[in-house]
Formats: C-alpha cells, structure tokens, sequence
C-alpha cells in the first residue's frame, strides 16, 4: 500500500483564520476561552467558550449565522488546498471527508428573537450534516467522492483516517479531509445537562479539573501518496503513518475504568505505523478535562507505553481552544502536525496539580517547549464509546 | 500492512414496511407489493401539505432482551443488527467485530423531543438521558453495547456504510462488519421534504418516504470461508460519485454522470461485462428515475430484469443503500433458484439525497467448503 503524506493544513480558530494565527497562538500558550457572546447562555452553569468572531466570515459570501459551518469550513479547506498547490482537483481522483453535524447558529438567533414555535419549527429542519460536505464540494469546485462523518469527537479524525485508507489503497489520489464544528446553545445545554463543563477553566490532568468548555473551529489536511507529492515537487509536512480505531461496548458517555477501548485504539495505531512505544515522542491527547475522562486516558497511556508512559510529553489542547467536538480530532491531529513541523511541544494550560498517580509523568505545562519529535499521537474518544488515535511521524525530508 | 481482501455478505436483517422475516419481505418484493399509506403525526397549521409516508407494521420486531430503549429508531437498529448476526451465525461478543452506522437524520423522535423541552422549558431541569438520546451517533454506541462491538466503529451520514466497511475489510484491519442503516420519520423531517417534490400540473409528486431499519454483515472472504459462513454475495466492485449540484436540488441527477459510474462498476467488477439483474435506485422522481433508466439504457446493450426495491421500502433516505443491497442478495437468490443463472450477479444503484450515487455490483457467493 502507499504511503501517505500531508501537504497542506488550513485551520479557521478562535485565535483567527489561519495556521499562522493558531501556530503562534500554541507557540505563546494563549488561551481562547472567554465569555460566550454570540448565543444566549441564560440559564447555564457555564459561559466560557472558545468562540470565533463574526468578523471572520464578514468578508466572505457566507452569512455568519446561516451559513456559519460551511463559510468556516471553506476557509479552512482552502487554505490547506493552497498550501498543497493543488489547482486542478476536478481531474484527480478526490476524497472529501468531513466531520460534522451541521448548522444550528440560524436557529439560536431564533430562539432569542422569535416565537417559540418558530424557533422549534426551524431547528428541527436545519440542514442535516450532509448538506455541508456536498456544498463544500460545490464551493471548492471538486468532483469528489465525499463522506460525512457524525461520530461525534472521533469525527474528524474519522474523516482523516478514511482519506488516509483510500489513498493507501490507491483509489483516490488526494484527500480533503477535517472536521468543522460551531457552537450552539442545544449543544452547550446538553453539556451543561452533563454537569461536564467547566464554569472557570478548562484544566486538562488537574486534580482540581472541573470540566471541560466548548470550542468551535474548522481545521482541513490535504493527503496525497508520497510518490505523487515527490512527483509534483511538493514538500510533505508530515506524514500519516497509522491508525487505530475501537469501540468500548462499556458506557455511552465513559470507557471502562481501564481504558480498554483506548488502549486498543492506541495499540492498533502503533501497529498500523510498525512503531514501538518508546518511539513515540508526543502524545497530543484527547485530555477533555472532565473528571473521568481524564483519568481513564491516563491510565490507557499508562498501559500502552509501561514504563515510557513517564517520558513521553503529554498535552491536551481542548485548555486552550476548547473542546470542538466533531472538528477537534481534525483540529488537534493538525496541532500535532504544527508540532512536528515546527518541533516543540505546545502547552496544558492551567495545569497545577496533576491528577494523584500521575505526578511523574511528563505533562507540557505553560509555557510549552521545543523537543526532538519523529512521531507524534493523537488521541480522539467519543460519547457513545468510539475510539481513534492517529500516528503522524515527522517528513522524511526533515529526518 | 500490505492486503486487499475481498468483501462477501454473510448476514441480513430488517426491520421494514415489508416486514422483518426474510421470506415474508422477499415474497413481497419479489411481487412489488406496495404498502398502505398512512399519516399518524399531528400537523400544525403550517404542515398540512406534507404527504404521506409508509409506516412500519405494527410491533413487527422484537429488540434483543438486553435492549431496553423505547426509542424506535435504536429498537428497530438493533432488531435488524441482531437478526443479521444471526444470519452470520456470529454470536454477539464472541469476536471482534466492527460497526458502520449509516442515518441521515438520526433519532428524529428523541432530538424533537430535546429540543422541544430546551425551546419550551430552558435548560433548567433538562436530563442528561435526552441530551444524549438526541446525538445521532449514539445509537451506534448503544449497538455496541448491546452487541459487544469492539472494533471499529463509523457513523456516517447519506454515506453507503459499505463504503467504509469496504475499506477497513481491503486493508487487513476488520474481518467482520455489521452495517446498519437506519431512519425514523417527525413532521419536520417530511415538512423538509416538501420544497423537493415535483410539480406535475396540478400536483406535487415527492418520493414517499418511508421507516426501517436494515443490517448486513460483511466479511473478508478468507475469514467467513475459514468459519464456513455462508456467504450470500460477495462484493466485486463499488463506485460512488457526486452526480447533483446540491444547492439547486438535492434530488437530481445527471445521466452522463450516472452512466460514468456504472460503467466503471461494471469494467472493476471484471467480465464478463454483462449482469443477470438491476437493483434501481428509482424512488417516483422523474427526475431522477428517467435519468437512471437512460444511463443503464446507454450501459447495457440488451436490458437485464429490473427491481425497485423503494416500491417496497419506500424512500429509505440514508438506509436506502443497504435496502438495495439486501434486495439484490434476494435478487441473487432467486435467479440461482429459479435456474436462470448459475452465478448470477447483480448491479445495484444507490441515490443518496444531495447527489451521492454510488453503484454495486455483487456476485453469487462461494459455496462453503
């Protein structure tokens, strides 16, 4: 089978549109998490959520509210299409792979303003998911066999992983693959019903950790073979070497109190990418900053790498962007490869005491730090008990 | 890893407006038999122009014992999931098995529910059970459960769950897949349809939409040849296309593109270059339905014997798919029964809403060692 290589990354986040912003922001262990203004969050414990200003989409022909999840996904897209110089996608063999649920914005700004039947009526015949990834197929002018994945917070890297498999098998010759995910108040209500969100900060591995807050981004890969990136001149950020995907058939909202279901996720990626544990040198890890979540990772690291689990640098990146739900797989497996690109470790912020029994292990506190990485994790688990960790391992143009 | 396996379906179930035992569907597909309309939903002023549906037989299913969920659309699931493990003859946390799930809107009756005590109430008192009945991916996760599922699992959405189980079988990672597929219907769901329908004179036509839940399980051929499963078909080519511009209209579809697509099913699939029978993806749209006829037309020379299998099921939405695959395994089936073909092989459409057509073309499976 081929191998599989990244050449192009595009991200829209709360730090701003584009890789530059968000690269700078991970660099500088900045925190988007602040005071929800663009939805009403009457009657919820928690406020903060790592929002994206309405500015972004001013510019564009997309209606910030309407059309929130396209606009923010075409911006994301393109920018890592640009990035791979790939113009003439109508002739090429395309995968769209998308991780999302679509728009609900247009129905928030009922709620507030409109009759509750109108509001009612209009959130329950906004666009289903599909409706995103056909228009984005149309908006960026593909003729691409696309996917829509809606597993939640293994969406995105779902998404990826379904890119990288059609190009190994040589049946697409360049995948466009992420996860776009914006906020709403059905969503926040449901968390908060969860008693799962934080009201002050989010703070991955704590053992004060009070919940996680909620993020919106959009955040695209483009793969394609490694021969047909050397072909085209291209440089490869990075490459995907392997996945591992599993179900925990525990709980719908936990893993079991082992991390089963994780720990194969895991074991199966490092198979899929013929790597050992001990070469692992990052593991980007899922890290919601909930109180079970958390600790079920940790031991599901702890289990996989034995004795290295100590050494390897551990962060959570849902501290300083939130948690995106569908887009944080695609989102973080992106922030890994930033890492890899530009070899640091970004940072957990508000990490003070970590949880008991992990006290040794080497979480990246604020400010992050650069380090040596030739293959990084990352981790994505879902509700409903899905599990999926990518391996990307640094381009072997900069080994 | 450095495999590309073949895929052959091995189980079958449904829960559909033609009933959930085998025999009795394949009667009634095989005879075109329609079923009754109905429209059980209470319509506010503003939904009276929405039309009729196929409603499922009365209680027709019987979930697993350790099923205990009242929501139809996880009940039926999990009925369908079960009956084609059973098919498979694989027992439920016995081996690792893998899961695609396939709806375009989900648990329609708990996300109306949701957000109708979210609109009415706040968010004050809202419980955790509703929040989470009302994520379209949390079925699948409950099949887990039910079903000890521990591979790995997709949901996807107006996506063939072949497509993905497909891929995971090529590459070595999964030996066995469960497909489900699934959709339940609210007024909203029908109302949405409505700016889709055909003007024809006087009327509007809209492809009735239809309830159920249908579930394959498919394999690598070396695995369910190593149990010696009985395989109903296996899987010689898949391709899927986008043949819509889907900002003018979700239901529509261009010939030239369809035609591409089934032609390069049928070159993958290998010679020889003719099919035994057409499982059509025709759902009442013209648009649609004449489109589809033309490009087999244009395909094969001499027309092969054609079923519709959404006369039967109705418009399935994001089911649709694996209802046309599981009537072509009948299809299958039926032409070896009745001598027509010693290994007859069968080419199925799918037209997903928003344009996604994708085109099967399975063979008589194996006999077992």
């Amino acid at each position: 089978m081929r191998r599989v290589g990244i050449t192009g990354v595009g991200a829209v986040t709360p730090f701003g549109c584009g890789i530059g912003h968000l690269d700078r922001a991970l660099r500088e262990g900045r925190s988007a998490l602040a005071e929800a203004k663009t939805f009403s969050v009457e009657g919820l414990r928690a406020s903060k959520v790592g929002e994206i200003g309405d500015a972004i989409l001013a510019e564009t022909p997309f209606d910030a509210n309407n059309q929130r999840c396209l606009g923010l996904a075409v911006l994301a897209a393109n920018e890592a299409l640009d990035e791979a110089g790939i113009q003439d996608l109508r002739s090429r063999r395309t995968c769209l792979a998308l991780g999302t649920v679509g728009e609900a914005r247009a129905a928030e700004e009922l709620m507030m303003s409109a009759t509750q039947e109108t509001a009612l009526h209009q959130m329950q015949v906004r666009p289903p998911a599909i409706s995103i990834a056909a228009e984005l197929v149309e908006s960026l002018d593909l003729r691409a066999r696309w996917f829509t994945f809606v597993n939640a917070c293994a969406a995105g890297s779902n998404a990826i992983a379904t890119c990288f498999d059609r190009i190994r098998l040589g049946e697409s010759d360049v995948g466009v693959a992420g996860g776009v995910e914006i906020l709403s108040r059905p969503m926040q209500a449901g968390f908060n019903s969860l008693h799962a969100l934080a009201p002050n900060r989010c703070r991955p591995f704590d053992i004060n950790r009070e919940g996680t807050q909620l993020g919106e981004a959009a955040a695209f890969v483009v793969l394609e073979s490694m021969a047909q990136a050397r072909d085209r001149g291209r440089a490869v950020i990075a490459e995907l070497t392997g996945y591992g995907m599993s179900a925990d058939a525990f709980h719908p909202t936990r893993s079991d109190p082992e991390g089963l279901g994780p720990q194969v996720a895991m074991r199966e990626a490092l198979r899929d990418a013929n790597l050992e544990p001990e070469m692992v040198d990052y593991v980007n890890a899922h890290g919601t900053a909930t109180f079970l979540n958390d600790l079920i990772e940790l031991k599901a690291i702890q289990a996989v790498f034995g004795e290295r689990s100590r050494n390897i640098p551990i962060s959570a990146s849902k501290s300083q962007l939130g948690h995106a739900a569908h887009a944080c797989g695609a989102l973080e497996c992106v922030v890994s490869i930033l890492a890899l690109k530009g070899q640091y470790l970004p940072p957990t912020l508000n990490l003070e005491t970590p949880l008991a029994g992990f006290e040794g292990f080497d979480f990246v506190r604020d400010p992050g730090r650069c380090a040596k990485l030739r293959h990084v994790m990352t981790n994505s688990f879902a509700f409903g008990g899905f599990n999926i960790s990518l391996i990307l391992s640094q381009s072997p143009r900069l080994q | 890893m450095n495999v590309q396996k073949r895929t052959v379906i091995t189980g079958r179930g449904a829960v559909s407006t033609a009933g959930c035992e085998l025999t009795e569907i394949r009667k009634k597909l095989l005879s075109g038999w329609v079923p009754p309309l109905a429209n059980v939903f209470t319509m506010s002023d503003g939904l009276q122009s929405v039309p009729n549906y196929y409603p499922l037989p009365d209680r027709c299913w019987e979930p697993p014992p350790n099923v205990n969920t009242r929501d139809p659309f996880t009940a039926t699931s999990a009925a369908a999931a079960a009956a084609a493990l059973r098919d498979a003859g694989l027992e439920p946390n016995s081996a690792r098995l893998a899961l695609v799930f396939g709806s375009i809107f989900g648990p329609a009756t708990a996300t109306h529910a949701y957000l109708e005590r979210l609109c009415r109430r706040g968010p004050v008192g809202l419980s955790p059970s509703q929040f989470l009945a009302s994520i379209i991916s949390m079925p699948a996760g409950w099949l887990s459960i039910y079903f000890g599922i521990r591979g790995a699992i997709s949901v996807v959405s107006g996506v063939h769950p072949l497509e993905v189980a497909r891929l995971w079988i090529a590459t070595g990672r999964e030996n066995a897949v469960v497909l489900v597929a699934s959709e339940t219907l609210s007024p909203a769901i029908l109302e949405a349809m409505v700016p889709f329908g055909e003007a024809d004179q006087h009327d509007c036509v809209w492809p009735i939409l239809s309830q159920g839940s249908v579930a394959l399980v498919v394999e690598a051929e070396d695995h369910a040849r190593a149990r010696h499963a009985r395989s109903w078909a296996t899987v010689l080519s898949m391709t899927s296309i986008p043949v819509a511009a889907p900002s003018k209209n979700p239901w529509s579809m261009s010939r030239e593109m369809a035609e591409g697509n089934i032609r390069d099913a049928v070159a993958s699939a290998g010679p020889p270059s003719k099919v035994d029978a057409i499982c059509s993806c025709a759902n009442g749209l013209s648009r649609i339905d004449s489109e589809e006829a033309a490009a087999l037309e244009n395909v094969f020379a001499s027309p092969a014997p054609t079923i519709k299998p959404k006369v039967t099921f109705g418009e399935l939405l994001g089911a649709s798919g694996l209802a046309s695959l599981f009537s072509a395994t009948i299809m299958i089936q039926e032409l070896h029964a009745s001598g027509r073909s010693d290994n007859p092989r069968v080419l199925v459409n799918d037209y997903e809403p928003l344009g996604q057509f994708s085109t099967v073309v399975i063979e008589r499976g194996q006999a077992v060692p």
